[in-house]
This record gives C-alpha cells, structure tokens and sequence, in this order.
C-alpha cells in the first residue's frame, strides 16, 4: 500500500510535467467556456459538451492511457526488479492515469461551468455530465491498460484500442439501428433498453437527454426509459453496469499483469 | 292642434308603461329587493336587474325571463360548492360584471358557473368566474357572445375532476372574445359550433387542451394565445376552420402539441406563430389544408405529417430554428411544400431572384426512422445518427427525394407587413 501511494505520487508529478495534457485540459476549459459565451441557454451548453464528453474524452483518454503505459514499460521493467509487487506498481500505474484524467476533465468542466454550478437550479444536471465523464474517463483508462497488457505490439494495442472506442462511440448506435429496422415488426422497447444500457456511453448519453427538455422529442420511448431509469431497478442497473465496465477490465488488466512474463 | 299633439303621445307613454314599460331593479344587502332570485321572481321580460356589491348565496338562480342581471361594484354569487351558480334558459339575457366562484362538482349534470340552454342572443360578458367545474357552459345556443370574461378553474389534475372553462356545444353564431382562461380540463371547448369566431382570448396553463375543437365547420379563430397547455391545441373532424394569427407557445412534453390537426378539411392555418412547443403542428388526416406565411421557432418538430395527409399546401413559412423541421411516415409526397424559409438551408442563390437553386430537404433521417419506429427515439443526440443524417442529406438513398421543397426561400418572409 505505501509503495503504491508512492508511485501514485511520483507518476503523478511525472504526470503533471506532460504538456500534452494541459493541452486537454485548457482545450476542454475553454470548449465550455465558449460554449457558455455563445449560448446562455444551458441546455444547448450541456448538450454540446455531451457530445465532447461521449467522442473526445474517451478517445483522448484511451489514447493517452495506452501510449503512457508502452511509454513506461521500461520503467516497470526496472521497477519490478526491485522488492515491490506486481499488484502494487500496477495500482500506482493505473490508478495515477485514471484519478489525473479524470481530474482534468472535472476542472475542465467545472471551472468555467462553476458559477452555474452554486448558482443555477441547473446543479443536478451538470453534476450528472460531470459524473458521466468521469466515469467515461475511468472506464477507458482500464480499457487502455488491459489492452496495453494484453498486446505487445505497439501498433496492434493502439489500433484495436481505436477499435473498441469506434465500436462503443459510434458503431454500437449503429448495431442498435440495425436491429430496430431488421426486426420492426416486433415489440422491440425492451431489447432496444437492453441493448442501450450495455454500452456505457449510450448509458451516459440517455442519463443526460433524459434530464434535457429535448427529452420530449423521444416521446413514448423517452417516457418509457426515463420510468425505467428512475426506478430502483433502473438505478440498480445503471450503477452495476458502469461499475462493471469498469472493473471487469482493470481486474483482468491486473490479473494478466500479475502472470504475464513482461 | 300642437295640444292635440301632446295629448296623443301622453296617451302612447300610458299604454307603454301598462304593456310593461322596462324597469330596474336593484339588489343589495340593503335594498327593499335582498336576493336576486326575488329580483328575477319580479321582473318580466326586457327588465334588468343591477346587482350591487355583496356576496349572495342563493342556490341557483335560473333566469328564465329577458332579463339583463348586471353587476355593479362587484357582487360575488358563491356556489357554495354544491350548486349550478346561474342557469339561463330564456333568450336575450344579458349577464355582466358578476364574480361567480365555487360551483358544484358533478360530471354527471355537467355544473357550471354559468349555463346557458336552449337560448338565442345572450350575451355574457365580464364576469369573474373563480374555481367552478364548467365556468362558462353554452348548449342549444344561437348568436351568443361571451365576451372579456375572465376565468380561473380549480387547477385539479383529471378527467373528471374539472370541466371545460367556456364549453360551447351544439351552437350556431357564437362569439368568443377577449377571455382569459386558467386552471380548467379545456381551456376553451367546441363541439358542433358551426360559423363561430374565437378571437383574441388567452388560454394557459390548462392541463389537458387549450382549445378543443371538434365537428365546427366553417369557425374562425383569429388572435388568440394558446400556452402552456398540457396538450396544446386540437382542432379534428371539421371542414374550413380558418385559423389566423394565433399565436401557439411552450406547448412541450411528450405528447404535446402546439396545434393538432385531426382529420381537418379545407381549412387555412395563416399568420400564426409556433414557439417552442414539441410539435408545432401535427397533421393527421389532412386534406386540400393550407399552411401559409406562419414562423415556426424553436420546436422540436415544426411539422410532422403523416402519410395518410394529401393535397394539403405548405407554404411561404418560416422555419427557425427547429431542432427537426418536418417529420413524416410517408416515403410519398402528396403534400406541396414551397417558397419556404429553412434556416438551416445552405444552398446558393446565383441568379440572385430570392430563390435557392438547389432543393431543400427538410425531413431528417432521424425524424424519418422515429416516425417509423418509434423505439428508435433513444438514439437521440446519438453521433451516429448525426453522421447518417448528414450522409442521407447528400445522398438521399432512405427518404424519398419528393420531400423536398424546390425552391427554398433565401430571406425571411415578411408577412407582418
């Protein structure tokens, strides 16, 4: 425990000499800053950062995880020949990366959006954006190391990594499309629930729209889902979902870190 | 022979004043005459009788003579929570400046503040009617006018917990003008009311229809204000209906309409204003309906129109800003849409006559699919979706390219000139 708060404190001074990443920073700073200038409705501002919260931020994220791990290796290398263990430097490795990502996107968010945040009744809702990208941002940090873990080759880990983002970004949403013009003569509003709250950042787009007054544009469907989602049940399943996905790959992450031959 | 003159018309003032020569009679907690029944009890036909300041409570009063019952220094008439307040069943009654507040609950015998049946040429007009379960209620009626009436229901959620604020059914000539109405089931309320005008009355806040409208051929609707009602505006089963220069605002919710049109014949929808509601206007069942020179801003759906509508005309609207501009079922266009104003238009206009020179699409591939499917609503805002929109937008390969209108208007059109 005391190594992994040691490496955690020295990854994150290391960290904080990246100028890559204050370039994030200060870009999502002044993305909502902007779109706060230019439109005083905040509804239109949270749904323009939503769309950056679903599409950049994991991608930058993933990105940034998995290059920092390859970029380190050697460094673990040596680590490992000294008297730590694996599951101690893998905490400080991924925890370092995960709790700066994440604490850049919250100060990237919530410094310009800070005075609607104590001020304005609309608290709730970019408190649930700020959720939702934290998570987003946890869940593709593990995703990164689990895949940084499992693939030796540089090239092959950061593309399948691009990979699994498309697919959960964009292409799910497809899939979802698919099945609803495939089987349309079918009751489909359970299996569309289903298959929407499997993929974290669908789970996180629909928790957001669904606090927007756009919400009324989805109509029944819409209803149908918010009742689901504001139910016990719902809740239940949301937190366990994003629990999961982010749990299931950093455990693995640290399993095969643990047996693997580095 | 001046003498004579004289003689004669003193004579003819005589017999006027015997055949019943009008009189006034007043009530007030004070006077000879304490109830208005009494009051209504002396007089006889062409009388009036002025209500003075107090609160009475009487049952109801059922005028049943041509009488005139004015209000002054406003008298409140209580319902006590159990009563119909006034009942008018003889013609020409004039019913003024009273406050009428707590009727009766009863679905079952429609109560109201006040009800008219079977009457011609009443004429009710700036009355207070407070927390009533019908407020104002015409039946049977002919050429009536209810006029600068101000109305405010109990704000009870429920089918059969309120009633309509002016409910007119089976009426011919009536005048609706100039009322404010809150707080009821339908704000305003037609059914089989032929060759009426509803004219510049708000209506808001109403939780089921702000103006509910069935089977009232050739009716106008002119000036109004219809907000925040919790499902709009219905206007169904009704040939020629002109509606013009309304204004339909903050309509929004999921089943919420700023003007429902089911079923509408023949009609002009003109000079209107759509703000903000879920669907400006939807079209069910429309036909030869003209949609001319109306601002759609800031909707969810400035117009949905289901493929069972044809030969209706759109045109010379502008659109702003609307997160989806038409949304239709209908892979056909039966309807004409022309010389509109998009904002989201990018075309160009070489030959610089106002005119765009490539078509306009305005149903999005999202509003298309959800139309179709409506479980596919939840990919909202989804970044795929957008991509699929922009993709069909270039290359229409889903929707047909019919939907379209093909000479898109370069400027606002100007049509409060």
């Amino acid at each position: 425990m005391g190594e992994t708060l040691k490496l955690l404190s020295t990854d994150i001074r290391n960290l904080i000499r990246i100028r890559w990443l204050w370039f994030y920073f200060l870009s999502l700073a002044c993305g909502s800053g902007l779109f706060l200038y230019m439109s005083g409705d905040l509804e239109k501002v949270v749904l323009s950062l939503l769309n950056v919260t679903l599409l950049i931020v994991p991608l930058i994220t993933a990105f940034f995880g998995i290059t920092y791990f390859y970029d380190s290796k050697n460094f673990i290398k040596f680590l490992l020949t000294q008297p730590v263990s694996r599951r101690e430097v893998f905490f400080g490795k991924f925890l370092s990366v995960s709790i700066f990502m994440s604490l850049l996107y919250f100060l990237g968010v919530s410094l310009p959006l800070g005075n609607e945040i104590i001020r304005t009744e609309h608290r709730s809702l970019i408190m649930l954006l700020i959720l939702s990208g934290v998570s987003l941002t946890l869940l593709f940090s593990s995703l990164a190391f689990l895949v940084g873990i499992l693939s030796e080759d540089k090239a092959k880990g950061v593309s399948l990594l691009l990979g699994i983002w498309l697919y959960l970004a964009v292409l799910h949403d497809g899939v979802i499309l698919a099945v609803i013009y495939i089987f349309r003569e079918y009751p489909l509003e359970k299996v569309v629930l289903a298959l929407t709250l499997i993929n974290p950042v669908d789970l996180a787009r629909l928790l957001v729209i669904l606090n927007l007054d756009v919400a009324a544009l989805m109509g029944v469907s819409g209803a149908v889902v918010k009742d689901f989602l504001g139910s016990f049940l719902g809740t239940l399943v949301v937190l366990i979902s994003i629990t999961l996905w982010i749990a299931v790959p950093a455990t693995l992450a640290l399993i095969l870190f643990e047996r693997k031959d580095l | 022979m001046e003498g004579q003159a004289i003689f004669k018309a003193l004579i003819f003032v005589l017999l006027l004043s015997f055949a019943g020569f009008p009189k006034t009679i007043e009530v007030c907690p004070a006077c000879p005459v304490k109830s208005i029944k009494r009051a209504i009890e002396l007089s006889e036909d062409g009388d009036t009788v002025v209500v003075r300041g107090g609160v009475y409570r009487e049952g109801t009063l059922i005028v049943n003579k041509s009488i005139k019952l004015l209000g002054e220094g406003n008298p409140v008439i209580d319902g006590e929570g159990r009563y119909e307040v006034i009942r008018i069943t003889a013609d020409n009654v004039v019913v003024k400046g009273l406050t009428i507040v707590d009727s009766g609950r009863s679905e079952v015998e429609d109560i109201a503040g006040i009800k008219v049946e079977g009457a011609k040429n009443c004429v009710i007009e700036g009355n207070k009617l407070k927390n009533n379960f019908w407020a104002i209620y015409l039946a049977n009626a002919r050429n009536c006018r209810v006029v600068n009436n101000w109305i405010k229901g109990p704000f009870i959620v429920g089918e059969v917990a309120s009633g309509n604020g002016i409910h007119i059914w089976h009426a011919k000539s009536i005048l609706v003008k100039g009322n404010y109405i809150t707080g009821h089931r339908d704000g305003i309320y037609f059914e089989f009311v032929e060759d009426s005008l509803i004219e510049g009355n708000t209506s808001e806040g109403n939780w089921r229809y702000g103006l509910h409208f069935m089977f009232s051929h050739r009716d106008r609707y002119v000036n109004n204000t219809f907000r925040r009602n919790g499902a709009g505006v219905a206007v169904m089963y009704t040939k020629k209906v002109v509606m013009e220069g309304n204004r339909f605002e903050e309509n929004w919710g999921g089943s919420s309409y700023g003007l429902l049109l089911k079923a509408i014949d023949d009609s002009v929808v003109r000079h209107n204003v759509f703000f903000k509601n879920t669907t400006g206007i939807l079209m069910d069942e429309c036909q030869r309906t003209r949609i001319e020179e109306n601002d759609f801003v800031e909707n969810g759906w400035a117009l949905r129109i289901w493929a069972n509508s044809w030969n209706n005309v759109i045109r010379r609207n502008n659109f702003l800003g609307n997160t989806f501009d038409v949304a239709t079922n209908s892979r056909m266009n039966p309807n004409r849409i022309e010389e509109n104003y998009w904002s989201y238009y990018r075309g160009y206009d070489l030959n610089r006559d106002g005119v765009g020179d490539i078509p306009y699409r305005p149903v999005k591939l999202f509003s298309y699919m959800v139309e179709n499917n409506p479980s596919s609503a939840v990919l909202l805002e989804s970044f795929f979706v957008e991509v699929l929109n922009v993709v069909e937008e270039t290359m229409p390969v889903v929707i047909s390219v019919s939907v379209e209108d093909e000479r898109p208007l370069m400027r606002r059109v100007d049509w409060r000139r």
